[in-house]
């Protein structure tokens, strides 16, 4: 079968998108510049009919078109997406597998990790299955006798949306409206590939559960969709991991992730990215908790120039509980990480946490930008946000923009962040204990994300110890 | 209907000497909006600006009725009053675009200058009021000169169905230093000042009976300035405060440290934000800003939002933290044990929260005032 594509001009959309919110566009200019960039009603039903959905998905992805060019584009949106050089988005019917296989392709920055990275041999060809496959379906073979004795569901949503229509209509897009945000609509109008999950009734999958994307091609996973439902009771561990080659021009990723724990389920969702450092990097993620649900973010956000990232939890049932530990890594000029967690207590005696650590140094910038509302009626609601950042020179610059409402009087709130730089004294501590400045810095640096790094399983903590550890290679002298 | 009656505003300028400026600062004032959101990916309008614009109140002069507060020790100006003012229509650091109700409030009133070289008395009370059904601007330029001291108290007041708006900038020179009081207790207030500190600045703000009040206060620190604020309000009945207090960070080893403190009653929002902002050039400065909020109404509602921005890797300090709670019930149980009531307890807690130490006295007994009238407080 030949090679199918369809173009659209993410440049030209992402441009739109800045000029519009400087009030600068009309909707009928905006619609006109959308078109204009080859995203239209007729390429939307074309690739829903190449992807042979049900009418409700089209339907689902035209609205979500329509919501794309009606909403206001968000204003924290930093203007200089616009100045970027970014791909063209080419829609691949058929990915050739062969060429996004070849592990030269990833850019010898990402290649010189995991060569570097000392993971014992078998788990790098490990990994380097993962590379080959792309889709995830290795993976998800692999453990697929188990899962599947289990009642387990596992697949990429495209095929979910064929066999299991039902489950898929329910809750896709449900955690996580389109209608939320430009992007989560420009999302829902072009998602493609991803990961769908289903645990049944009490099962408890005691092994993660791993997802890897790759952006293979200009195209592959930029729009990818998780949706997981952790029926009652259940257990599930969810390891997201995103990787992706060097390209000459910016990539635009847009992925949602929804999860849904029921009553009493407990899902806990890693994510290691470490996308290449010319991909813009958004990713939607919100998840449901019901009563006496669990729901724990684990984030490590390593790679990518700019990126957008704030794990979401809704408490909605009583006794819910929802944690976000969140490490993001700005290390290059002009690198931009907008991270931080939302978590909205919706019923009573719900608690969160949320744990955020930044590191910074080359110029880089850290963000993090969080709410925590407290509805009335929540009653008994505790929440904790520690936001850290570690600035490791003087070009670097961390910002801090936590919200803390609360609508109801019993509740508690409690919010700090601490901004600083390395602690020389700790630095000639190490120093004059004959430890060299960098073994020292790199030290402090994994001290002070330490907290973070116990909840990750121990082959990513690992593997997340030397990305960071190489990272650092790239610092200058302390100042 | 607006926050003014517009055509006794275009009245009102009339009597002003520079009235094609005036005018165009009443356009100004027209085509702003009421805030700009680029702060955060969550729309927060925490003031609730349609209380503003319903009340459709006149622009004219008047005496003031009733007799200003007055404080041991302090010089008393009352505005409006016979004060020296210059037919200027504007501010020596602010500017009319930064705000819709700056516009409309610089387009409306005389320039007062009080510097602290041309005073006897280094101690001011400068007491603002307003008119039944009136909106009453202010525009005031504050000096400390260098290697002065001076002791500042704004406070302003209004009758229910008035308003005070004021733009107030204050400079405090090179080893100067301010002790400034910032009292909010008018029905319908807002507040725009701003300070550009190169010694000492020591600010207290306290806003309270304000059925809605906006009330926006930044501090810019220049080399080696320090400055310490401490920011509270007590919302009550269904009152909407938003105070916000910002230090920004210019000059090299400038320190500021800041406290932030709300008490929400009944059904009232109280919001409390600080910024603080170390820029580029700011090395070696060090900021902290801590928030607390006592939640203690049943439908009350209560918004701490601190919030930083750090330029430069090298900084001594910048922290800041946030909580929102009800009276904390440890607190009251070991009051309890040792013999006091509930309400006791819970005052003797509410009134340790809210004012500190070194608040000055007439500020605690406006406090005390306020929080036994609203029965928060009992007498133990």
């Amino acid at each position: 079968m030949p090679e199918e594509k369809i173009s659209v001009d993410l440049n030209e959309l992402i441009n739109a998108t800045i000029e519009a919110k400087n009030h600068s566009l009309t909707q009928q200019e905006f619609h006109k510049r959308v078109v204009e960039s080859g995203l239209s009603k007729d390429v939307i039903t074309e690739i829903s009919k190449i992807k042979k959905e049900p009418e409700w998905m089209l339907r689902l992805r035209l609205r979500s078109l329509e919501l794309f060019e009606k909403l206001p584009t968000p204003n924290w949106l930093p203007d200089f997406l616009s100045e970027l050089d970014v791909s063209k988005m080419e829609i691949y019917i058929k990915p050739d597998v062969e060429r996004t296989s070849n592990w030269d392709q990833i850019p010898p920055e990402i290649r010189k990790y995991y060569e570097q990275l000392g993971i014992p041999q078998s788990e790098q060809q490990y990994l380097g299955g993962l590379v080959a496959t792309f889709e995830s379906e290795p993976i998800y073979s692999n453990v697929k006798a188990e899962l599947q004795k289990k009642g387990v569901i596992m697949m990429p949503p495209e095929e979910a949306v064929q066999k299991y229509p039902d489950i898929v209509k329910e809750y896709f897009t449900k955690i996580f409206p389109v209608s939320d945000h430009k992007f989560a609509a420009l999302h829902g109008a072009l998602w493609s590939g991803g990961v769908f999950v289903y645990v049944p009734k009490g099962v408890k999958i005691t092994m993660p559960v791993e997802g890897f994307f790759i952006i293979g091609t200009e195209m592959e996973g930029q729009f990818e969709h998780t949706l997981l439902i952790a029926d009652e009771g259940s257990y599930i561990h969810f390891i997201e991991g995103c990787s992706a080659p060097q390209f000459k021009k910016f990539s635009f990723h847009d992925g949602m992730v929804e999860l849904y724990a029921k009553k009493n389920a407990y899902i806990k969702f890693t994510t290691v990215q470490n996308w290449s450092k010319n991909i813009i990097n958004f990713n939607n993620k919100r998840a449901w908790a019901d009563e006496n649900a669990t729901v724990e973010w684990v984030e490590g956000s390593l790679g990518s120039k700019y990126s957008f990232v704030y794990p979401s939890t809704i408490l909605r049932g009583k006794n819910a509980t929802s944690t976000s530990l969140v490490v993001t890594l700005a290390s290059g000029e002009g690198e931009w990480k907008d991270s931080g967690s939302k978590m909205i207590h919706a019923a009573p005696n719900t608690k969160s946490k949320v744990v955020s650590k930044n590191i910074g140094f080359n110029g880089g910038v850290n963000i993090y930008r969080g709410l925590i509302r407290v509805n009335k009626g929540a009653v008994g609601s505790k929440a904790f946000v520690k936001c850290d950042s570690l600035m490791l020179d003087e070009k670097t610059k961390a910002y801090t923009f936590p919200h803390n409402q609360v609508f109801e009087e019993d509740a508690d709130v409690a919010h700090e962040a601490h901004t600083f730089r390395m602690n020389e004294d700790q630095l000639f501590y190490l120093e004059n204990r004959g430890i060299d400045e960098k073994e020292a810095v790199s030290m402090l640096v994994l001290g002070f994300i330490d907290e973070i790094m116990k909840e990750l399983p121990f082959e990513y903590a690992t593997m997340l110890n030397k990305v960071i550890k190489l990272e650092l290679d790239k610092l200058g002298a302390v100042a | 209907m607006s926050i003014i009656d517009f055509s006794s505003a275009q009245q009102y300028i009339s009597k002003f000497s520079n009235k094609s400026e005036r005018e165009r600062l009443l356009s100004l004032y027209l085509s702003l909006p009421y805030q700009r959101i680029n702060d955060s990916p969550t729309l927060k309008h925490y003031t609730d600006w349609s209380r503003f614009e319903k009340l459709n109140l006149q622009v004219n002069d008047f005496l003031p009725s009733k007799e200003g507060r007055k404080i041991d020790g302090y010089t008393e100006i009352t505005y409006p009053s016979e004060i020296e003012t210059k037919d200027e229509p504007t501010n020596s650091l602010i500017k009319a675009e930064e705000h819709k109700l700056v516009s409309l409030t610089l387009a409306l009133s005389n320039k007062i200058t009080i510097s602290s070289s041309n005073l006897k008395s280094k101690k001011i009370l400068f007491y603002h009021t307003s008119s039944e059904g009136v909106f009453y601007p202010l525009n005031l330029e504050v000096k400390v000169e260098d290697g002065d001291t001076m002791d500042f108290v704004y406070m302003s007041d209004s009758p229910k169905e008035g308003m005070t708006s004021s733009v107030i900038s204050f400079e405090v020179g090179r080893d100067a230093q301010l002790n400034l009081t910032i009292i909010g207790l008018s029905s319908n207030l807002f507040i725009y000042s701003k300070a550009l500190v190169k010694g000492e600045l020591n600010t207290n703000i306290f806003t309270s009976r304000s059925f809605i009040s906006h009330v926006s206060y930044s501090i810019e620190l220049m080399e080696n300035a320090i400055s310490t604020f401490s920011a509270k309000t007590i919302g009550l009945n269904d009152d909407n405060i938003n105070v916000r207090v910002s230090a920004i960070h210019k000059g090299k080893r400038s320190k500021s440290d800041g406290m932030l403190k709300a008490i929400s009653t009944d059904s009232a929002l109280s919001v409390i934000g600080g910024d603080a902002t170390v820029s580029e050039e700011a090395l070696d400065s060090s900021t902290s800003i801590i928030g607390r909020a006592y939640n203690i109404g049943k439908d009350s509602k209560a918004v701490v939002a601190p919030m930083l921005e750090v330029k430069t890797g090298r900084v001594q300090l910048a922290k800041h933290s946030a909580s929102i709670s009800r009276v904390p019930d440890e607190l009251i149980f070991y009051l309890e044990t040792r013999g006091f009531s509930r309400k006791e307890a819970e005052s003797m807690i509410i009134k340790g929260f809210i004012i500190d130490e070194n608040d000055p006295p007439f500020l605690e007994k406006i406090i005390d005032e306020i929080l036994t009238e609203a029965k928060v407080l009992v007498s133990v």
